[in-house]
């Protein structure tokens, strides 16, 4: 294809107020629609039953134990391990005992599991419906026209995509259609929500993917549906058995405080 | 426990503040790539150039970070001195760069 | 945020939005009269094909150039705070109050509290029958589930 070094379409300024705020202005007000709605639909979490709380907080407990052990001396970090470690082994913490062994649960018939897929369904609703509705409105109305021009070439692979609606085959790449303008803000539209919104904001797709990466982060559900927390008490207790390095910070402290001084 | 994990041991680092740090520099780098796309726009740069620009942009706005809240000592403020300032999230400022980019490119140029 | 920085960020603002409509406004005039001899398409190209940004002349370039440079150092500069992240500076600055934690409202709180506050105050007396039995309560309604 042999392409026009510079390629020139006059464009009726109508196209930007009549294309180019409308998409803008709607992706920015769907931004903030999105960030309000997810804080409301957001359930809160349930409170646990308290075997279930002693559950996780003692696996915490070895976990940090295990993580500030140079901080406490020799002596007391021997004691908390030798107690952690028997009542780990024992399953003394374990929420029901006899459950060891048997095949974890299926998540869909637990209602903790229900929960949490449930609130990953609205997450998921939240970020999916709107980008739907809006790609259909953009393609629906606001399509056929070349509304702009970008900065930067693109390869040729681009051009089914960005110029969709537009029949003209010699068209430099550069020039595209108004669906490549929704793209644009579907990506960069992120700072903008940082200042209106604040930081941890919900409006932005990336940071909901990132965080239905490791939903763990911040709800209460330590132990995952699927997991077997007596295993993992186990693998805990052998962990805090293994670690035998320990060196307590306070060591040596004269030396290093006279060294400064 | 190597010497990186012991010096870690004795000056411990707060993480609350390393979070919020590397939030405030973000902050700065995406106000600042969205400011930098405004001006290419209206400069009219193409391909490299603009990008191009939003690299000296980038160093010109650490260089600023560095010298203002940061009093010259990135390696107070930030785990990886020098280079987290710099590239603290360069996709989402690249990002913005791009749309306030084509954006004003669009707008200036009839 | 201090009134220098302020007075900085509304000027070069002012000064970026006249270098934008002024950038416009020439790219106007060169498309409308696309005359080879406007002085700011000095080259012989074709018409209607020299809307690049070389065409655009200097006194705009230099003007974009200066305003965004003065606007982010504008926004720089405008307080934003940083904490020092290695813990032994932190707390000093704790303890000697020139900086507080997050949620804590420096003019109410006694100056010169450190990271370790939470164990200088703790209650004198408990009640411990009493929470024992809130606890046997409570063990009652929510265990034996």
């Amino acid at each position: 294809m042999a392409q026009v070094v510079g390629q020139q379409i006059l464009r009726d300024p109508a196209l930007f107020y009549w294309i180019l705020f409308p998409i803008t202005i709607v992706m920015i007000l769907t931004g903030v629609l999105r960030h309000y709605a997810t804080l409301l639909l957001q359930s809160a979490p349930k409170p646990l039953e308290y075997k279930a709380i002693r559950e996780q907080k003692n696996y915490l407990h070895g976990i940090n134990v295990r993580g500030n052990a140079n901080q406490i001396p020799l002596s007391s970090f021997t004691t908390r391990k030798n107690y952690l470690v028997a009542a780990f082994q024992a399953g003394n913490f374990l929420k029901d005992p006899d459950a060891q062994g048997k095949p974890p649960a299926n998540p869909m018939t637990d209602p903790n599991g229900m929960d949490q897929m449930m609130n990953m369904m609205k997450g998921n609703m939240m970020m999916i419906v709107p980008q739907t509705v809006i790609m259909g409105w953009i393609n629906a109305f606001f399509s056929g026209f070349v509304i702009m021009k970008l900065p930067f070439p693109l390869t040729i692979r681009f051009k089914s995509m960005l110029q969709s609606g537009v029949m003209t085959k010699d068209m430099d790449v550069r020039w595209v259609s108004s669906l490549s303008w929704y793209f644009l803000c579907l990506f960069g539209l992120r700072s903008v929500f940082t200042f209106i919104l604040g930081n941890d904001n919900a409006a932005d797709q990336t940071m909901a993917q990132v965080q239905q990466m490791n939903p763990q982060q911040n709800t209460q559900q330590l132990f995952g549906p699927g997991q077997d927390p007596a295993k993992m008490y186990l693998a805990e207790a052998e962990n805090l058995e293994v670690m035998v390095q320990h060196e307590f910070v306070l060591d040596g402290i004269e030396d290093r405080i006279l060294a400064t001084v | 426990m190597n010497a990186e994990e012991r010096d870690l041991q004795i000056h411990p680092i707060v993480p609350e503040n390393v979070i919020a740090n590397s939030k405030t520099i973000v902050d700065l780098h995406s106000l600042s790539s969205s400011l930098l796309g405004i001006a290419a726009g209206i400069l009219g740069l193409e391909s490299y150039t603009g990008f191009l620009f939003y690299l000296l942009g980038t160093l010109f706005v650490s260089f600023l970070i560095i010298t203002f809240p940061m009093g010259g000592k990135p390696d107070v403020y930030v785990r990886g001195g020098l280079k987290d300032v710099v590239l603290a999230d360069v996709t989402g400022g690249v990002m913005g760069y791009v749309l306030t980019w084509t954006l004003f490119f669009g707008l200036v140029r009839v | 945020m201090s009134l220098p920085s302020k007075l900085l960020i509304t000027f070069s603002s002012l000064l970026l939005a006249h270098a934008c409509y002024s950038a416009h406004e020439h790219s106007l005039l060169s498309t409308t009269h696309p005359s080879p001899s406007s002085p700011a398409s000095p080259s012989t190209s074709p018409s209607g094909t020299t809307t690049t940004g070389s065409s655009l002349p200097l006194d705009i370039t230099l003007e974009t150039l200066i305003s965004v440079s003065l606007l982010l150092l504008g926004i720089v500069s405008s307080g934003w705070e940083l904490k020092p992240i290695s813990l032994r500076s932190y707390a000093g600055m704790l303890e000697r109050g020139s900086v507080f934690p997050d949620g804590v409202d420096g003019k109410t709180t006694v100056r010169g509290r450190g990271i370790f506050d939470g164990l200088e105050d703790r209650p004198g007396f408990l009640d411990i029958r009493k929470q024992r039995e809130e606890f046997a309560q409570w063990i009652k309604t929510h265990g034996d589930s």
